[in-house]
């Protein structure tokens, strides 16, 4: 368990390396998560883009008058499946 | 002594800085529905407003074409973070398109209906301008000048009513074999929304003059009830009013 940055320096020597190497565990925690939430993140703002994309790729078929017209809804996209690779590696 | 009153101090720390993290995280989940929900129902107004204006006949038969100002509303769940389980948040998003697209009655001559439609969540109402503005009080007379004063129809801000009902029951078994927990949420919810109008006098000469309200009322009420849909996903419609989404898990640890 972690000890507050002004407790540490009053500690003996061996808390103090304890606590060196609990933080140390710890940040690389937080390092991580952030960048997991971070990764959903962009996953998330991507599908917006891919999702614009589809949309227009039928603006022409939307903006043509005909007798049997075809509602152009929904797009034909399939969101990106989020994995496990993706959050915690970037790939 | 000194040691462990530092100890405590570290876990308290720990444990208000991991609840900010997941507090963050938790916002971040809902902002990201939020866009997501929002691009959506903008897309689909647009579309749908296409869809209606090139495929209205209405009465004339002059083929298809309309005016349309199409409104759609859709209730969606969205996480709640104070929420109990699978609870959510009712979030209404609104999207809105103008079309007017008139070729076959352009073609011959023919004026287009105004058309004003509701789309809430999975219902729909259709109005026609006209049917609420009488001949000798719209903006041009048949030779097609405008007239001094005239009546149009304005729609007001949409009121929301929702009735929720919500309960989580927690069971847990214990044998000699195992410990089995039952984790059940029962969700029912209804919302009435309803359009109000409102018809007022304008002069052609000044655009800033509004008159006399002429007449007010409900343009388009529905209520519609929650359910459950085969993709997963939460959804409104009027056919499941007092419906009861019941969800739940049941989860063994065996010794």
């Amino acid at each position: 368990m972690g000890y507050s940055v002004l407790g540490l320096i009053k500690l003996r020597r061996g808390k103090r390396a304890q606590t060196t190497v609990e933080i140390a565990f710890v940040f690389v925690g937080i390092v991580v998560l952030f960048a997991a939430i971070m990764q959903i993140w962009f996953w998330s703002n991507k599908q917006i883009v891919l999702r614009q994309e589809s949309y227009n790729a039928k603006r022409v078929e939307a903006g043509t008058s005909s007798d049997n017209y075809i509602l152009q809804w929904p797009p034909t996209y399939t969101p990106e499946e989020l994995t496990e690779n993706k959050v915690l590696r970037g790939e | 002594m000194i040691y462990l009153n530092k100890k405590g101090q570290a876990v308290a720390e720990m444990a208000i800085f991991g609840t900010l993290i997941l507090l963050v995280f938790g916002v971040l989940l809902s902002f990201m529905q939020q866009f997501n929900d929002r691009q959506y129902v903008q897309m689909e107004a647009f579309r749908r407003a296409l869809e209606k204006a090139n495929s209205y006949t209405g009465d004339a038969e002059d083929g298809a074409g309309a005016s349309v100002q199409y409104t759609l509303v859709q209730n969606r769940h969205q996480i709640n973070l104070a929420g109990g389980y699978r609870q959510g948040n009712n979030v209404t998003q609104t999207g809105s398109a103008n079309v007017y697209w008139a070729i076959p009655k352009s073609e011959k001559g023919s004026s287009a209906d105004s058309l004003l439609v509701f789309k809430v969540n999975e219902d729909e109402g259709v109005f026609k301008y006209n049917d609420y503005i009488p001949e000798p009080h719209r903006r041009t007379d048949e030779d097609g000048n405008e007239r001094p004063t005239y009546w149009v129809l304005q729609t007001e801000n949409m009121n929301t009513e929702s009735d929720t009902l919500f309960n989580e029951t927690n069971v847990k078994n214990e044998d000699t074999y195992a410990i089995t927990n039952q984790k059940t949420s029962r969700l029912k919810d209804d919302i009435v929304t309803a359009v109000p109008y409102k018809i007022v006098e304008k002069k052609s000469s000044d655009n800033d003059y509004e008159g006399p309200t002429i007449e007010e009322g409900i343009l388009y009420e529905v209520k519609q009830g929650v359910y459950f849909d085969s993709d997963g996903q939460y959804k409104y419609s009027q056919s499941n009013t007092g419906n009861e989404v019941v969800r739940g898990k049941t989860w063994v640890t065996p010794f």
